[in-house]
């Protein structure tokens, strides 16, 4: 025999490998994992049986909807089955004959109105005020046989009657009759006591699916039967509790009461069928009149999974507060419920931002589709953020069904260029604007974008005068400093569509956009401030025009040491005290080093935090994403959010 | 004999039990269960859903090859994105960048750059890219004279000009009388600017009587700058960089305001 593990070398563990074994073994190898690969697959995944839920509602009024306790209420029963009895036969002959056949895709109302077409007979209008109810739950699960058969399930019913009927006689004889019935409770159902099933009949476009309930259940209620006749003279009535009867008879004054007959509660149910195409089966509503001529109504519905998907707001949605002063988010959340009668039992659960008002209240956040409204924005950038909105299910029903709800985070967004944020403005020394800041600046100002130097950036709309003139310019100011402050001042970055340039040939060529203008502008200003500081502020106190001659805000006796930022150190070894632009770069000397650092702000540092609509880096759709394209040229270094941004 | 009938076995059982399980895959996807399941699951269409995840800033990769056609493209970020790209572009010969770079540098001044100026600049923005340009020539050195010397014989007109600063940029001292005759004669300030500065960097000694009559140039131009205290002053850039130049040259220059002497 071929042995499975041999040597090919001393090794004594296996015998050693006769010729041509290894081919041989490639073969017999497979065909041996063959079937336990199958049986891997079988014991790993063992296919769970397939299970169908369903819940219905039934209801029937009318005469065979009556209790069976009663005195008058059992004289129109008795008279009716009798019509029944003779409709059923006469029925079953007519549908022999063929004059009146059901086709293949009928239900319970189509064999009523069969029965009912046999005679001109109407009970519909007999007295008797009675109904029965219940609603169904149930699981349903595969059987070999590919039928659907009742696992479990549960039936909560109800059960009235009120009939009174009054029969004036001669000399004052007058009869009163009066049933009245009263009963409800719930049961399991089992397939010992019921039978619900789901069948499917032929292939392809002519597959039926047949859905045969049985419901039955134990009925215990309460009931009094009354019959006052002469006047009151003669009275009899029965008392059922579950089923144990009493009788007390008064006539002429005399009380007669016999003793209590336990016996067993009456059993109630219903019943129904109905055979159709696949594509419908999954529910019905059906009402007619039954062979008794008594109202019947069943609506049912059944599912695979029972859900309360949510459709809005989509997943990772973007939810942007309004330009109003408070700022708004008014939406609707909606949800696909399956089954949708349990639409209104979907309980919503929706993300808490702090420092703005949710409406509604959790209590009254329920149903299908529920109108929300966030009011006012958070004082916090870090307040905005993705938030799950949960939907679950208030039924115990839909519980025990097994209905789950779900999650879907969206995330909550400012409006960039509206101003209804709740901070105060960082105004510049001097400035008396009264209007707030923008929105991006306000949140901006609390991320890394800011790079640790938020107490030190104002904001100027463009309105504000700083040594005479205007603080930022019209058309195009990014940032400004102003020697002898420890201040920079960020310009409207929306006048320039928050987009900017590196300066060409002080570094890569690079487009900048949104919150990474903010970072480099204040990178550029505060560049601007260490240099002041670190050649006038720390030496002298102050910027001195005469120690300048050249005005490019490096001091004259130190030019000849100082050495350009990279890339223009290689070109150029040293500034000169008598040249503005000493590297023919179009460009003041010490305006080098502030375009250069620019390049030192990490860009995408703050996008995890950039919640700006537009604009906002968190966005993945066209309602906030970046309005930019990305325009050909090198790639630019990409930094993770965890980035530490250099102080 | 033996091992061709077990091979012919073994890839006839291996072929079955694949028919098989293929078999018990079809039975199971169209039993009735399943089918009613299908039937009352009545799948949709799936909702539509944002996918989360990295934003990328990375620029598409760029083609070399349509690198003589970007630079020349009427657009001046896409020149400005194609000549770096020149740059990284390893694989091209020193000579061939500087044609492509010298290309860059015509189509700016034959469509030149419309954007506001920059902060800090006393230029125009096409002047801070006709300098960036001729830098870039400058930083290849040697290997791109040959092309630039090229541009100034075929060129005319301004071309022709900011071509000759790009060959002394490139270090070409036979650009040196071309450069003095721009430094005395060019109707623009920026390439009077420019041949002054070129002609301190090529050490043209030569050069001293026009650079010192060039302290006089009465160009003028304003700073655009994010300090009010410097903002709309005004500069004479070619007399600055004609100062610039002869202190290269080892002349001495004084400055009194905007006045510059040199005896």
């Amino acid at each position: 025999m071929l042995p499975l593990f041999c040597r090919a070398a001393p090794p004594r563990l296996h015998p050693p490998c006769p010729r041509h074994s290894t081919r041989l073994r490639l073969v017999v190898l497979p065909l041996l994992l063959l079937p336990l690969v199958g049986a891997d697959h079988a014991q790993s995944k063992p296919d769970p049986k397939p299970i169908i839920r369903g819940i219905l509602r039934y209801e029937r009024r009318g005469v065979s909807a009556a209790p069976p306790t009663g005195l008058v209420t059992g004289v129109f029963v008795g008279a009716a089955a009798g019509v029944g009895s003779q409709r059923a036969v006469k029925g079953f002959f007519k549908a022999m004959s063929g004059a009146a056949a059901l086709s293949g895709k009928s239900s319970t109302k189509d064999i009523h109105d069969l029965l009912r077409s046999t005679d001109n007979l109407d009970m519909s209008g007999w007295p008797v005020k009675a109904e029965y109810g219940a609603d169904v739950s149930f699981t349903l699960e595969e059987g070999k046989d590919g039928v659907f058969q009742l696992k479990e399930g549960s039936v909560s019913w109800s059960t009235r009657n009120d009939t009174k009927i009054v029969l004036e006689g001669k000399d004052g004889n007058t009869h009163i009759f009066h049933d009245v019935a009263r009963g409800q409770g719930s049961s399991a159902l089992t397939p010992e006591n019921s039978s619900i099933t789901l069948r499917t009949e032929g292939k392809g476009k002519d597959a039926t699916v047949t859905l045969d309930i049985d419901v039955k259940h134990t009925m215990p209620y309460d009931a009094n039967a009354l019959w006052s006749a002469m006047g009151g003279l003669s009275v009899l009535r029965i008392e059922e509790h579950a089923g144990t009867q009493q009788w007390h008879m008064n006539v002429l004054g005399q009380q007669y009461d016999e003793p209590p007959k336990s016996g067993e509660p009456s059993s109630g149910g219903f019943g129904y069928s109905r055979t159709t195409v696949l594509d419908s089966i999954s529910r019905g509503r059906e009402v007619w009149l039954n062979m008794y001529d008594s109202p019947e109504r069943i609506e049912y519905q059944l599912f695979a999974d029972c859900t309360a998907e949510i459709k809005r707001p989509i997943e990772n949605d973007e939810l942007a507060f309004d330009d109003k002063r408070p700022g708004k988010i008014e939406q609707y959340a909606k949800s696909e419920v399956i089954p949708d009668i349990w639409a209104s039992a979907v309980r919503w659960v929706f993300p808490e931002i702090k420092g703005s008002k949710l409406e509604p209240a959790p209590e009254k956040a329920k149903g299908d589709s529920v109108p929300y409204t966030y009011t006012g924005l958070p004082d916090q950038n870090a307040d905005f953020k993705f938030g799950d909105f949960v939907t679950d299910f208030d039924s115990k029903q839909a519980t025990a069904a097994g209905c789950k709800g779900e999650k879907r985070p969206a995330a909550f967004f400012f409006s960039r260029e509206a101003n209804n944020n709740p901070g105060k403005p960082a105004l510049p020394p001097g400035s008396s604007r009264s209007t707030p800041d923008p929105n991006w600046f306000y949140y901006w100002l609390q991320t890394k974008a800011a790079q640790g130097h938020a107490a030190q950036i104002r904001y100027s709309d463009g309105s504000d005068m700083a040594r005479g003139e205007l603080r930022c310019q019209p058309g195009g100011d990014y940032g400004v400093y102003l020697p002898e402050t420890d201040y920079i001042t960020v310009c409207n970055l929306a006048k320039v569509g928050f987009a900017s340039r590196s300066y060409p040939g002080l570094g890569p060529v690079r487009n900048f956009h949104g919150i990474d203008v903010f970072g480099v502008t204040i990178r550029h200003e505060w560049q601007h401030f260490l240099d002041y500081r670190q050649w006038w502020g720390n030496p002298y106190g102050r910027y001195i025009d005469a120690f300048d001659k050249d005005g490019d805000k490096l001091p004259d006796k130190l030019e000849d040491s100082i050495v350009p930022p990279s890339p223009l150190n290689k070109r150029v070894a040293h500034f000169n005290p008598l040249v503005f632009d000493s590297a023919l770069e179009g460009l003041g000397d010490e305006h080098t080093f502030a375009w250069a650092a620019e390049h030192e702000y990490p860009v995408g540092t703050a996008d995890a935090e950039d919640w700006s609509c537009e604009g906002g880096h968190q966005a993945f759709s066209d309602k906030c994403k970046e309005v930019y394209q990305v325009k050909i040229g090198p790639p630019v270094k990409e930094v993770g959010p965890n980035q530490k941004v250099p102080e | 004999v033996n091992r061709r009938i077990l091979l012919l076995v073994g890839a006839v059982v291996v072929a079955l039990a694949a028919v098989f399980l293929l078999y018990r895959r079809s039975v199971r996807t169209a039993a009735p269960g399943n089918i009613i399941i299908q039937a009352i699951r009545n799948d949709t269409v799936p909702m539509s859903r944002n996918a989360r995840g990295p934003k990328s800033r990375t620029a598409p990769p760029l083609d070399p090859a349509r690198l003589p056609e970007l630079v020349r493209d009427t657009s001046w970020e896409v020149r400005l994105d194609a000549a770096a790209m020149v740059l990284e572009t390893r694989e091209l010969p020193q000579p061939r960048r500087a044609e492509l770079l010298l290309d860059a540098l015509g189509q700016e001044i034959s469509t030149p750059a419309s954007a506001p100026p920059l902060t800090g600049s006393y230029l125009p923005r096409t002047g801070v890219h006709r300098l960036h340009y001729v830098h870039l020539i400058e930083d290849l050195g040697p290997a791109a004279a040959g092309p630039a010397r090229n541009a100034m014989q075929k060129e005319s007109g301004a071309r022709r000009e900011w071509a000759t600063i790009a060959l002394g940029a490139a270090g070409g001292r036979d650009a040196a009388p071309a450069l003095r005759q721009l430094l005395r004669s060019s109707s623009e300030a920026a390439v009077r600017m420019s041949a002054a500065y070129f002609l301190g960097r090529l050490s043209d000694r030569s050069a001293i009587d026009d650079l010192r009559a060039a302290l006089g140039d009465s160009a003028t131009a304003r700073i655009m700058s994010d300090d009010t205290g410097t903002r709309g002053r005004t500069l004479y850039p070619v007399r600055e960089q004609a100062a610039g130049a002869l202190m290269v040259l080892g002349v001495k220059v004084e400055r009194n305001g905007n006045t510059f002497t040199s005896n």
